[in-house]
């Protein structure tokens, strides 16, 4: 495959509400094939970048190529070719699983012939088979999200947008979701995923971090944990606060994040430091549980580029 | 490609909009059961015919002459007499409880000025509470007086007034010859329940979508604005239809309503008629964001509709700002419209005029509503 071979790109792509600016000159390029995830916290202008590119929403400024169609110039054409599944339930929950499938056949023109075999495929594919006659309001959080991908997969696109497909899903939902993106994966379909769940960055082949309307970096996962500087240590102290302050302080310490009962502490030298930082703890008389060196995940490395980013700004 | 494509989102579409439709039985029942309600409420309260007025007459000449004077008003349709009260106040007090409406005292001398060849005073007490209704008692307690007058003095000369010189002015009621206010109220009726059902049900159709959420879905797929608007509209102007001929059968067989003019002539201005509250309903549903806020706007135009476009009161007797504001509402046309078939029998030589001002509106309420009505998010 050619590697330049781009099916989404963007050019200072920027959108303006009244007040804000959702999207600040955006710039990013998808390859075919690839899983691209576009993570970040909430307000980040997540969707508001999936709407413009699914061309359901007009750019201020700036433009967009998805498919090789111009969002602003060729709206329809990408419309047959893309998928898009909104971040929150978008289909009809009085109609039920079947009539939701064969609704979306009818409006994007999916023939007599091939629907019948392609509605019991995408049943089988999404686990939905024993649910067809159910109406989508009373299936469970996990199955509606399922029955959204099988509704946007009907006509085949070649790229599918997923805003925060797995947000309000139970872990076991979220994995078999993630299972069924990988099948499409290695079918050869383009996804787009926005998720604010680190954990789900690590399945992507690359991956960007949105904060504040701009992208602060943009690289495979292994690269991103590795533009963090230092060594990882992982400690439970019983009193958190108190040790955070304490350790922050501490020479060779580069930063420190809490994790809930945890504290992840950036090192020069984890070999080194490991030491000193149970003995100033021990001298506060502060214990610490299980102090060990770990690899840093998504989560520490993006914590530590937003923060750097937010200091900067 | 292109209409039978076409044609096939929309089926796709309507096809949706009736699995709804059976899907919510309660609200189709009331959407079916509620103009019957409503022609009911409307048919009968708004209804002005004077029958019964209860009346209650104080006589104090207890004389062959008041008794004839009361028989008078008994004849008459138009009142009850229940009550034969022995003093003014006991008048005071039926009337204060509102169990008379109308109250006569016949003076203590009535006979004996009649019979001295003088002029008899009677006097009527009116509860006025009411203007419209108070008006028309006042005329009619008036009339019968009036009438008795006469024969008094015809028995007095021992002539008829026939034969007297005079003028005679003989009233011949035209359209609606028993002036019965249901020939007059059920096509407004249906004029204002076609308007409430296409405009409030199209908005809530649409803003529906949005609201929840499924509208930002069907607009990343190929189906057009039109497509949408047509699949949307065509199931509520079906079920509209069914409910505007619901309302005329009952007219018909129920109060007696005779259609005078073309029949084709009256499902012509129908059918324009609720394209144009459709219009309207597709208007609101490009500016309200959520269900509430479209039925705001629909009350909006709703309520100055039923007041302003004569379907109550006569436009002639509004202020003239608000006589402006009448020539605005699509109901005003269509009530002239419609009751000119109905009831008048009169066809397009007659209404031309208030067809092309409405087809004028609904073609600009369409351009409007269409051209603003974007696949695209703010």
């Amino acid at each position: 495959m050619n590697q330049n071979n781009f099916v989404i790109e963007t050019q200072d792509l920027t959108k303006q509400f009244k007040k804000v600016v959702a999207v600040d000159r955006l710039n990013l390029s998808v390859r075919k094939g690839e899983i691209f995830g576009l993570l970040g916290p909430d307000g980040a202008g997540k969707t508001t970048t999936i709407r413009m590119l699914c061309a359901i929403m007009d750019p201020t400024e700036g433009s967009a190529r998805v498919a090789e169609f111009d969002t602003r110039k060729e709206p329809e054409e990408i419309k047959k070719r893309i998928g898009y599944m909104a971040q929150q339930f978008s289909l009809y929950g009085d109609l039920t699983v079947l009539e939701n499938l064969t609704f979306f056949a009818d409006i994007f023109e999916v023939g007599r012939k091939e629907r019948q075999e392609r509605i019991e495929r995408l049943l089988e594919f999404a686990r939905l088979t024993r649910f067809k006659g159910r109406r989508a309001a009373h299936l469970s959080g996990g199955m509606q999200k399922k029955l959204a991908l099988a509704c946007t997969l009907i006509h085949q696109p070649e790229i599918i947008f997923l805003d925060e497909p797995t947000t309000g899903v139970d872990p076991v939902s979220r994995r078999e979701f993630w299972d069924i993106l990988t099948e499409l994966h290695i079918e050869g379909v383009t996804l787009f995923v926005s998720t604010p769940y680190m954990d789900e960055a690590e399945r992507c082949s690359r991956v960007s971090l949105m904060f504040d309307g701009n992208i602060i970096v943009c690289d495979t996962p292994e690269r991103i944990k590795s533009l963090v500087k230092g060594q990882l240590l992982e400690l439970r102290p019983d009193e958190l606060r108190k040790a955070a302050q304490l350790i922050a302080d501490l020479p060779g310490v580069l930063e420190v994040q809490t994790y809930g009962d945890l504290l992840h502490v950036f090192v020069d030298d984890a070999a080194r430091r490991a030491p000193e930082v149970q003995a100033a703890l021990a001298g506060e008389g502060i214990s610490a549980e299980g102090l060990r060196q770990t690899r840093p995940r998504m989560e520490e490395a993006f914590i530590s580029l937003i923060r750097k980013q937010s200091e900067e700004g | 490609m292109g209409l039978m494509t076409s044609l096939e989102r929309t089926w796709a579409i309507i096809r949706k909009e009736f699995i709804h439709a059976g899907r919510d039985p309660r609200t189709l029942v009331i959407t079916i059961v509620m103009p019957i309600l409503l022609l009911m409420l409307l048919g009968y309260t708004t209804s002005l015919d004077i029958e019964g007025i209860p009346m209650a007459i104080y006589d104090q000449s207890k004389s062959a002459e008041s008794r004839r004077l009361i028989e008078a008003y008994q004849v008459t349709d138009s009142f009850t007499l229940n009550y034969s009260p022995q003093s003014y106040s006991d008048l005071r007090r039926l009337m204060d409880s509102g169990r008379i409406q109308v109250g006569l005292i016949i003076p203590p001398d009535y006979a004996s000025k009649l019979a001295a060849g003088r002029t008899a005073q009677v006097s009527c007490v009116l509860d006025g509470s009411n203007p419209t209704v108070g008006s028309q008692v006042l005329a009619i307690v008036t009339m019968v007086g009036q009438s008795h007058g006469i024969q008094i003095i015809q028995e007095k000369l021992g002539i008829s007034v026939a034969q007297l010189p005079g003028i005679d002015a003989r009233m011949r009621v035209w359209y609606n010859p028993k002036l019965d206010n249901i020939n007059f109220m059920v096509p407004a009726i249906i004029g204002m329940i076609l308007q409430m059902m296409c405009s409030a049900l199209t908005a809530g159709a649409i803003v529906g979508e949005r609201e929840r959420g499924t509208m930002e879905q069907l607009n990343v797929t190929p189906i057009r604005s039109l497509e949408l608007i047509v699949g949307k509209a065509v199931p509520y102007l079906v079920i509209a239809a069914l409910i505007g001929a619901e309302i005329l059968i009952i007219g018909v067989f129920w109060f007696g309503m005779e259609i005078h003019g073309s029949m084709l002539l009256l499902i012509g201005f129908c059918v324009l008629f609720m394209l144009t509250s459709l219009a309207w309903g597709l208007f609101v549903s490009v500016i309200a964001k959520t269900r509430q806020q479209a039925q705001m706007l629909n009350m909006l135009i709703m309520l100055p509709s039923q007041m302003l476009s004569g379907m109550m009161f006569p436009i002639l007797s509004l202020p003239v700002a608000l006589q402006y504001l009448a020539a605005l509402m699509p109901l005003t046309y269509f009530t002239r419209m419609i009751r000119g078939v109905i009831l008048k029998g009169v066809g397009l030589e007659i209404l031309w005029l208030d067809m092309g001002v409405l087809a004028v509106i609904c073609i600009v309420l369409m351009a409007v509503a269409g051209a603003r009505f974007k696949k695209t998010l703010e």
